[in-house]
């Protein structure tokens, strides 16, 4: 298991696109991918309504969890998603 | 947060809308958005190039037109537009949309209301409510209550 957080840094808020990319992103991947805010609550990162429902804004800080064979590489695809900003110009 | 009938007000819903294409429907929330004075006539220009790149179909039944980034200066202030089609829009790839949402989002105000949104549409039995609802009211009501579940 391998878990990481990460910084919302999206002018407007995480989104729907954002979002769409990052169940894009991380759907290919056999392991399971959740993504924590904050205040615990626990969304699949494979579901665009889950994450949408996150409400997250710029600044809010989330725990990625990824658990399985690909994680290595899952974890590997989002640090460069949060780097890239989910590649909105800002 | 900001209450959801600031964001979105009564006149701003059509129920019972018959059905049409899904272009038909964006420039039908798109021109509601614009009438209500959210966005400058331009934003449906905007609505129409984010559809093209990615569809705006959420998942459940429930899409939500908005344009890309570089047309926010086309937004006047923040505001939702809701249009209710019972028997569905066709957003593509086997999806059908009940509920069409225009969103004209200026700053980060209406993610409480799509976090509310999402919150409800992830439960089937609430997108039927939402896709049978005979008035506005009952539109708002179920938003507001399926998010506290």
């Amino acid at each position: 298991m391998l878990s990481r957080k990460f910084v919302i840094s999206n002018k407007y808020g995480f989104h729907l696109r954002p979002a769409q990319v990052m169940v894009e992103k991380m759907t290919p991947f056999n392991s399971s991918v959740k993504i924590k805010r904050g205040d615990g609550t626990e969304v699949d990162a494979k579901s665009l309504l889950g994450l949408m429902s996150l409400g997250l804004k710029d600044g809010e800080t989330v725990e990625a969890v990824i658990m399985g064979s690909d994680e290595m590489s899952a974890m590997k695809t989002l640090k460069e998603l949060f780097s890239s900003n989910f590649g909105e110009n800002q | 947060m900001v209450k959801t009938n600031e964001i979105l007000k009564m006149e701003n819903i059509i129920i019972g809308k018959e059905t049409e294409t899904k272009q038909e429907a964006i420039e039908r929330v798109g021109r509601m958005l614009v009438s209500s004075g959210y966005t400058t006539p331009n934003y449906i220009e905007g609505m129409r190039k984010r559809e093209a790149e990615v569809s705006t179909y959420i998942g459940n039944g429930i899409a939500i037109p908005h344009g890309v980034n570089e047309y926010k200066k086309e937004i006047i202030s923040t505001g939702l537009v809701v249009v209710q089609y019972p028997d569905g829009v066709d957003f593509g790839k086997g999806n059908t949309a009940y509920i069409v949402i225009g969103i004209a989002g200026k700053g980060d105000e209406h993610l409480g209301i799509l976090k509310k949104i999402a919150l409800t549409v992830q439960y089937k039995k609430n997108v039927e409510h939402l896709r049978n609802a005979k008035t506005a009211q009952e539109i708002v009501s179920i938003i507001e209550e399926g998010a506290k579940e």
